[in-house]
């Protein structure tokens, strides 16, 4: 195998205003070393501003890096944010001419290939609309598929793959894999950790511009999901009219750490300052991304008012019995009767994880399923 | 010259892609580029023939010939000055010379400044003025007021992504610069003890060989010819030189 990419000790740092005159410094990559090979996949993970995108962007050529060096054989198709620099005021059949100059083709060269480019996005009857009339969706498609007939040495793929339905995802893997096999060398970032373990060959994990880890995907999958645990990524929010106050939230163990069938109980300590008399207590989950798993609250699961006291305590628990392993948010709410007005409302105010299983499996939850296989 | 044979085949794409969303949305097209001066002429025509006159022969002639010039550098400058901002997009998700950016802009200006000045040899013609061949000289002096419009653009570009208030700025600039310059009045109305001071003003040296060439139908004095290459080459080569040194910060900027 040769090597195609040779990225040494890079830095790159940029400024922020963050008023008129005072400003900070970010720096984005500090100070990163990979190879990549021909016919191989290799994916970068790590969290938001970690400096992924940037990586990419000084492997492409567009950014140059303030120290180190790059070193890059061949063609680079980057693919970057769901951008490939298509002008929105021009039809999609202009672009596709555009983009070929750009990646200097003739004129001729853009002809032969554009008819295997428009088969490919499926969007045979949309080329003569204007590219700003397109859906993210068809933007990717096309993007997508004018990118792959460039026939790149080194593809750059950044979180593309995220948009478009299942079934262009699929054709992009299949082609993805296939252009692989015949050469090229594919860089990768994704949030979707089934699709990074499934297709790299090789991981690199980035936190705050450096390389935490790098090698076999599936450990180094892990190594993030493990990172991910001690970091509360969501936000926590108050809203409420504040007559009920939530002083405290306990949970029953102290590390927050369950298995599926162990019971997460939860007390919620108030106290009142003012005169509301009765008024419905809430909770609600989510996962890492935000996603409502329930949200149960006393009137509706148990048909019941409370009747506040100057302080008191509300006690709930449950068994996640179905849901994957990750982290998981904890809403508390005091609503009035009518469960309209918040008294005191906390979103993410708590979380806590949920172990068991090795590796994630796709979507929120584990169905307990019966396979017959004939 | 090596950077432009390489590069031929995208800018004529970005010069194309830039005349076409200029006048696409449009029902006269690309017909415009020959009724935008058509229309000037006329309403100089109603406006200096009957109701203001300076003592001179086809006075609209004279402004026309200035005013074109004038909307070649005002159009083109105005529209450089966000071209990496706009088209940053671009600039960040693909790799191309971002030097092409700014000078498509200029090229597609300049194509239909050449159209308009083609109006004008007809309306010359018509209105029958007296024709002699090193009006032509024009041409070449058009390329040289493009070269020196194109250090301008590049200037203004790469200060916008730094400061936004180059843009107001500009604008209120260029309108002091407009009437610094000799287009609805001659040159010899400038008091003399001003004019080193009006010949500072490199788009009034330019305007003032355009005249020489395209009304007065002579050859330029030698002068003006010295200070137009002098201000063309200046203003391109300090362009060039600052885009190099800051490219690299205006695209992390952007």
């Amino acid at each position: 195998m040769s090597r195609i990419v040779t990225v040494r000790d890079i830095y790159l740092s940029y400024n922020v205003h963050t008023g008129l005159f005072s400003r900070q410094l970010v720096k984005a990559v500090n100070g990163i070393s990979f190879d990549l090979k021909r016919n191989e996949m290799l994916s970068v993970i790590g969290h938001n501003g970690s400096g992924k995108t940037t990586t990419l962007s000084i492997v492409a050529g567009i950014m140059k890096p303030d120290l180190g060096e790059v070193m890059v054989k061949g063609r680079v198709v980057p693919f970057l944010g769901l951008g490939i620099g298509f002008n929105p005021e021009l039809t999609a059949r202009e672009n596709v001419f555009l983009y070929g100059a750009i990646m200097g083709f003739s004129r001729k060269h853009t002809h032969e290939i554009y008819d295997a480019v428009v088969e490919f996005s499926e969007l045979k009857d949309y080329m003569n609309l204007k590219i700003k009339e397109f859906s993210t969706g068809m933007y990717v498609r096309l993007g997508f598929s004018v990118a792959i007939y460039t026939n790149p040495d080194i593809l750059i793929i950044d979180e593309v793959l995220a948009v478009g339905d299942v079934h262009f995802q699929r054709k992009c893997l299949e082609t993805i894999n296939k252009i692989k096999s015949k050469g090229t060398a594919i860089m990768f970032v994704s949030h979707d950790m089934g699709l990074v373990s499934r297709f790299s060959d090789r991981v690199i994990l980035l936190n705050k511009g450096r390389i935490m880890k790098e090698g076999d995907p599936d450990e180094v999958i892990q190594t993030y999901m493990d990172m991910q645990e001690n970091s509360p990524m969501l936000q926590k929010s108050r809203r409420g009219s504040g007559e009920i106050e939530i002083t405290k939230i306990e949970l029953n163990k102290e590390d927050r750490g369950y298995q599926n069938d162990e019971e997460v109980t939860v007390s919620v300590h108030y106290k009142k300052n003012s005169n509301a008399k009765e008024g419905i207590f809430g909770f609600a989950f989510t996962d890492e991304n935000g996603v409502v798993i329930c949200g149960p609250n006393t009137k509706d699961y148990a048909n019941t008012l409370i009747e506040f006291k100057d302080e008191g305590e509300v006690e709930f628990s449950f068994k996640p019995i179905a849901l994957n392993p990750g982290k998981y948010f904890l809403t508390a709410a005091f609503y009035d009767s009518t469960n309209r007005f918040p008294y005191d409302h906390i979103d993410h105010a708590e979380y806590f994880v949920l172990k068991g299983l090795k590796k994630k499996h796709l979507g929120i939850m584990r169905l307990p399923v019966k396979w017959m296989i004939k | 010259m090596d950077f432009f044979t390489r590069n031929a085949n995208l800018l004529l794409e970005l010069i194309k892609s830039d005349l076409k969303s200029k006048y696409k949305n449009t029902i006269l097209g690309f017909l415009w580029i020959l009724f935008e001066p058509l229309f000037i002429m006329v309403i100089l025509y109603l406006v200096f023939n009957k109701f203001i006159r300076f003592q001179m022969d086809h006075y609209p002639m004279f402004i026309l010939a200035g005013v074109t010039i004038w909307r070649f550098f005002i159009n083109t400058t105005s529209q450089s000055i966000f071209i990496f901002y706009r088209n940053r997009e671009m600039i960040l998700k693909v790799r191309i010379p971002r030097l092409l950016l700014p000078f498509s802009v200029v090229l597609s200006n300049l194509v239909i400044t050449f159209c308009e000045y083609i109006i004008y040899f007809i309306l010359f013609f018509i209105t029958g003025m007296k024709f002699s061949w090193t009006m032509l000289l024009f041409f070449p002096y058009l390329l040289l007021f493009a070269l020196f419009t194109a250090g301008v653009s590049i200037i203004l570009a790469l200060i916008y992504p730094f400061f936004r208030d180059i843009k107001p700025g500009w604008e209120i600039f260029s309108q002091a610069l407009f009437f610094l310059c000799p287009i609805f009045y001659p040159f010899e109305i400038v008091p003399y003890r001003f004019i080193h001071l009006y010949l500072l003003n490199p788009v009034a040296v330019f305007v003032l060989g355009v005249h020489d060439m395209l009304y007065y139908g002579v050859i330029t004095d030698t002068t003006i010819l010295v200070n137009s290459v002098f201000f063309a080459l200046t203003f391109f080569i300090v362009g060039i030189f600052l885009f190099m040194i800051n490219e690299e910060k205006m695209v992390k900027s952007i």
